[in-house]
């Protein structure tokens, strides 16, 4: 690479950084700047699960039936210990146990 | 909750970086990937870790190497990169009632690591009344270690390539994010009538998912739920 181009990449990357952190900073500094009404209270109260929701939903479309287990297993196994690292691995273990002996 | 008892305190900050840890080993695997896959792009690995460190989000980093090449599409890039990251805008106005109780120079600096999992570990840390703001410094600094850490050793290794690292889902690392994100809804149940709210944020996620490309699912899907649970609380 040539000095231009590592000028030129260096500059992408801190713009990258640049627009990313407009993302990260601009949520707050809109709703500090203004008193929410009782009906925005609502709606900031029910995004962040709904956030999760969205998430989670592609991550599953198209997925076979050993990530389908695996994600009741999960969340099973949440809502029982609640506990995030043991619901975590008891996902991980079972979609690593199906993949390899049952749904190959 | 008084709202003048939000605090900010070292030991949020460990708190919160300690609790992200499970997180963090995901988040590892996908760094890795990541600096695999930036070499390959023919990025350097010194190029590579500046953006890990700076812009310090992946699914846009992701991207970016796609776009990655000896002429780079600097507008392309850079747009592309606000957009994947947009979905941001959301999680930082539902941190409200933490930050505007800090000072902006904490809050601020907060944001800079807020990620996809350290926001969900911070924002049930929220919701179940806690009231030390430093644990999203906490856990968002935890997964800039993990993620800086597993660039590096990314970038190291590309040279020797294998594939069980290259390809996560072998030993059922690429099931982590679905896993813990899962074990994180399940943490926000308050009753039935969570029930239509997540039931509209699936379906427009979904509908986004298909017809839109990038990270649209993520931010229709949190307004419809939102809008869903704002019109519901009014009866």
């Amino acid at each position: 690479m040539s000095d231009n181009q590592e000028l030129i990449a260096f500059v992408t990357i801190a713009c990258m950084a640049g627009v990313t952190y407009l993302t990260r900073s601009g949520g707050l500094f809109i709703v500090s700047r203004i008193n929410p009404s009782p009906r925005f209270r609502a709606f900031l109260a029910h995004m962040p699960s709904s956030i999760l929701v969205a998430i989670i939903v592609p991550t599953l479309i198209g997925k076979g039936p050993s990530e389908l287990i695996a994600a009741t297993v999960a969340a099973l196994a949440a809502i029982v210990t609640r506990n995030l690292i043991i619901s975590l691995f008891s996902g991980l273990i079972t979609v690593s146990l199906l993949r390899h002996f049952v749904f190959i | 909750m008084s709202i003048n008892s939000i605090s900010f305190t070292r030991r949020g900050i460990l708190d919160g970086f300690i609790k992200c840890v499970p997180l963090g080993i995901g988040v590892f695997a996908y760094g890795l990937v990541f600096g695999m896959l930036a070499v390959q792009a023919g990025m350097s690995p010194v190029q590579a870790q500046l953006m890990s460190l700076m812009v310090f989000a992946g699914a846009s980093q992701l991207v970016a190497l796609e776009l990655w090449g000896p002429q780079l599409p600097v507008l392309t890039i850079i747009l592309t990169t606000f957009v994947v990251n947009l979905r941001h805008l959301l999680m930082g106005a539902a941190m409200r009632d933490w930050l505007v109780r800090v000072s902006p120079g904490k809050s601020y600096s907060s944001l800079f690591f807020m990620t996809d999992e350290s926001w969900a570990l911070s924002v049930k840390e929220m919701d179940s009344g806690k009231k030390d703001a430093a644990f999203l410094l906490g856990s968002g600094l935890c997964i800039y270690f993990f993620w800086n850490f597993s660039t590096l050793a990314g970038t190291t290794m590309s040279l020797w390539i294998d594939r069980y690292l290259a390809d996560p889902s072998v030993i059922g690392l690429d099931f982590a994010f679905t896993a813990v994100f899962i074990a994180l809804l399940t943490f926000f149940w308050k009753g039935k009538s969570q029930i239509p709210i997540w039931l509209v944020a699936a379906l427009v996620a979904w509908i986004t998912f298909i017809l839109l490309p990038g990270m649209w699912y993520i931010i229709f899907g949190g307004l419809a739920g939102g809008i869903t649970g704002a019109y519901r609380s009014e009866r």
